[in-house]
């Protein structure tokens, strides 16, 4: 499709924009340097327009290799990675709202978009091969009352400067109101051109700006190039003919400035340097120094190691602020750019990207890790954030969050074995779920029954300990739910930790709340308890003992410890020796 | 009269015409492809402008001149190029210089500072 066509040269010609910035500095800093380097500078520049690939390596300088992802047109948080953060902080929030696909749409606004700037730019590479073939159409014609001088040097009445044409059999036609003293010197200088090839390059280079006319930083490009091969050419004629022809030859090139009948006032050929520039180089020409030259070349061989090279895959560079320190004041805005995924009530507002790469690097076994920034912005000011790593063997889940109304945050963690993604299917839409579970045959479909059902039914306590994170349907809706705690004891004493659940019991009439302990291979434990409301937690101790909190509702509320034990094939709580009612 | 300028590729074209008139316009492209290396629609091409700038004429064929070699020379007080080059050269083009108009004063301090050029 011609979208990722364009958005392929698009990113192609950002890195070679880059390159020619880093071309562009080498030259401004080695004026000295011998110009024929340079041009093998920007022969560097159109290497990296050519090819579409490139080897990675860690000493490459340039900030990203795909500034536009081609999954651009397809994501519902459109967002570029330019390698430079500010620039991405700037725009990523605003494409990523504006231009995220609405639910009825029938087209992305990211394809329009895109679809519109590739026909802008074949329309673009059409006028440039247009007004090169009328050209090229001018020129022959003009030149086909020339008449041959010698060797392929032929002499026209009407051309105003000197030239060569031709690609196969390339031809230097000369004006023929040229003084005699001049013609030795422009045949010396269009000979070099001719042995340097750029009778070839400089249509070449043209044929590259035609498909890359989008991008200026190229034109300047261009424009450099076609000066420094005049300045190269200049200096070879002066290398190979000797210091001594440096006033006749500056001669040459004024009298070639100056028309012999100014007909109209004649706009500054494209790309070509002015004489002035041009008499100053030719006469304050020296061969350069030796050490000039090797560090021209050093530095050539650095631009090209640094620039034609892709960027390495960037490690895992999480700039996530501690959990510790946001807790408060952290906006939805800050959590999109710090890199989190985010949720506002129901619906997914950025960084759907992070969550997929997590589901995608764990379920290759891979550790990673993510944010989970969630806010209902029409209930309150709260949020969550949350963080999800891997380890290549558990899920850790940590947030901070409060007590009761004792209002005192702390810091949970819950373990999980297991991400099972699993679509559900309500009404006409699907939520296409992730729970985290210590089994994996959790079922959206199941935790959803498990919510509305009242009546705890065993097979769905399981559903207790599930962590819905991540649900994606047409309307985009998102759930998160949770269990009371978990953690990880060997509450058997088997050598082997157990992941111990705290769960909702069912409420109808009398509070209840179970205990559920998964080994290996799934469900080990499961007991009901009746009591009374408690906000519940597990707690461990200084010694490492495992036990159940749970603080009244009472003004002022009273905290309960209960030893867990072990008795058979049940769990037993005691508080001061006191058994908790099993159901 | 203002007319009655050549260049000295068209000056060629008009000797030739000079020494072998009256010629065929056959012939004339035979010697123009031989001596100029022109093709046959160019010579034409040429002959047809010198004749509506009056200098020749073609009667059914025949090529004869309106104005002598010596009229026309004396008629010229400086030789001009007939300058149909209305813009400047195509980007892709290797030229040799620029088509910049200098001023006289640039022409001036240019030459200038060719001539005082000294070698260190």
């Amino acid at each position: 499709m011609v979208e990722t066509v364009f958005l392929k040269l698009f990113n192609m010609s950002i890195t070679a924009g880059w390159l020619a910035l880093a071309v562009v500095l080498v030259r401004t800093l080695l004026k000295k340097a011998p110009k024929g380097l340079m041009v093998v500078m920007w022969a560097l520049v159109g290497i990296r327009l050519i090819l579409p690939f490139s080897f990675e390596s860690v000493l490459s300088l340039l900030p990203s290799a795909e500034t536009v992802p081609p999954d651009i047109l397809y994501s519902n948080t459109p967002m570029i990675d330019s390698g430079i953060s500010l620039i991405n902080s700037n725009i990523n929030p605003i494409i990523s709202e504006s231009l995220a696909p609405n639910v009825g749409d029938s087209v992305n606004p990211m394809q329009v978009i895109t679809f519109v700037a590739s026909v802008i730019w074949i329309i673009g590479v059409i006028a440039m091969l247009l007004y090169s073939a009328i050209s090229y159409i001018r020129i022959h014609k003009k030149v086909k009352e020339a008449v041959p001088m010698k060797e392929n040097i032929w002499i026209s009445d009407h051309i105003a400067t000197p030239f060569i044409f031709g690609i196969l059999r390339p031809r230097v036609y000369l004006p023929s109101s040229m003084s005699e003293q001049d013609v030795e010197y422009v045949i010396a200088h269009e000979k070099a051109h001719l042995k340097r090839r750029d009778h070839l390059l400089k249509p070449f280079a043209f044929l590259l700006l035609t498909v890359y006319w989008f991008n200026p930083i190229l034109w300047v490009a261009y424009i450099l190039l076609c000066r420094d091969i005049e300045l190269a050419c200049d200096e070879k004629v002066i290398k190979d003919m000797g210091e001594e022809i440096k006033k006749p030859y500056s001669d040459a090139l004024i009298n070639c400035s100056v028309p012999r009948k100014m007909i109209a006032v004649c706009p500054l050929a494209f790309g070509e340097v002015g004489v002035k520039e041009r008499v100053k180089n030719v006469l304050s020409y020296k061969k350069p120094a030796f050490w000039i030259i090797v560090i021209a070349v050093i530095s050539c061989i650095m631009v090209a190691v640094c620039f034609l090279t892709d960027p390495a895959e960037k490690p895992e560079d999480i700039s996530w602020p501690a959990l510790e320190e946001i807790r408060e004041g952290y906006s939805t805005k800050q959590a999109a750019t710090d890199g989190c995924v985010v949720i506002d009530g129901h619906t997914l507002l950025a960084g759907e990207k992070f969550w997929i790469d997590f589901v995608n690097e764990t379920k290759e076994g891979n550790p990673a890790i993510v944010r989970v920034y969630q806010a209902y912005s029409d209930q309150s000011d709260n949020y969550w954030v949350k963080e999800l790593s891997y380890d290549g063997e558990k899920y850790l889940l940590r947030y901070y969050t409060e007590t009761g109304d004792t209002n005192e945050e702390f810091l949970r963690e819950e373990e999980y074995r297991y991400l099972v993604r699993s679509p559900y299917y309500a009404d006409t839409s699907t939520r296409d779920s992730y729970l985290l579970a210590d089994s994996a045959d959790v079922t959206a479909e199941g935790y959803y029954s498990s919510i509305v059902s009242s009546i705890v039914r065993p097979e769905y306590d399981i559903y207790n300990h599930c962590y819905v994170i991540y649900a994606h349907d047409v309307d985009k809706n998102y759930l998160l739910n949770s269990c009371y705690g978990t953690a990880f004891y060997d509450i058997d004493g088997d050598g082997g930790e157990e992941k111990c659940c705290l769960g909702m019991g069912s409420t109808s009439g009398v509070f209840t709340f179970t205990i559920s302990v998964y080994g290996n291979d799934g469900l080990k434990y499961h007991n009901v308890f009746c009591t009374e409301f408690y906000y519940l937690s597990f707690v461990k101790d200084e010694n490492g003992i495992l036990r159940v909190q749970g603080i009244t509702q009472e003004e002022p509320p009273e905290t309960h410890l209960f030893d867990i034990v072990l008795n058979g094939e049940n769990i037993e709580l005691f508080e001061n020796g006191r058994m908790i009612e099993s159901a | 009269m203002n007319d009655y300028q050549m260049g000295a590729v068209e000056s060629r074209f008009a000797d030739i015409i000079w020494r072998h008139e009256p010629i065929s316009s056959t012939e004339l492209s035979k010697l123009s492809e031989e001596l100029l290396k022109w093709k046959k629609s160019t010579t034409y091409t040429v002959l047809k402008r010198l004749c509506d700038k009056g200098i020749f004429q073609n009667n059914k064929g025949t090529v004869t001149s309106v104005i002598s070699k010596q009229e026309f020379y004396s008629m010229q007080s400086e030789r001009f190029v007939a300058e149909t080059f209305d813009g400047s050269l195509p980007a892709f083009l290797t030229a040799f210089t620029s088509r910049k108009s200098l001023t006289p004063k640039e022409v001036a301090y240019l030459r200038r500072m060719v001539a005082e050029y000294e070698e260190e």
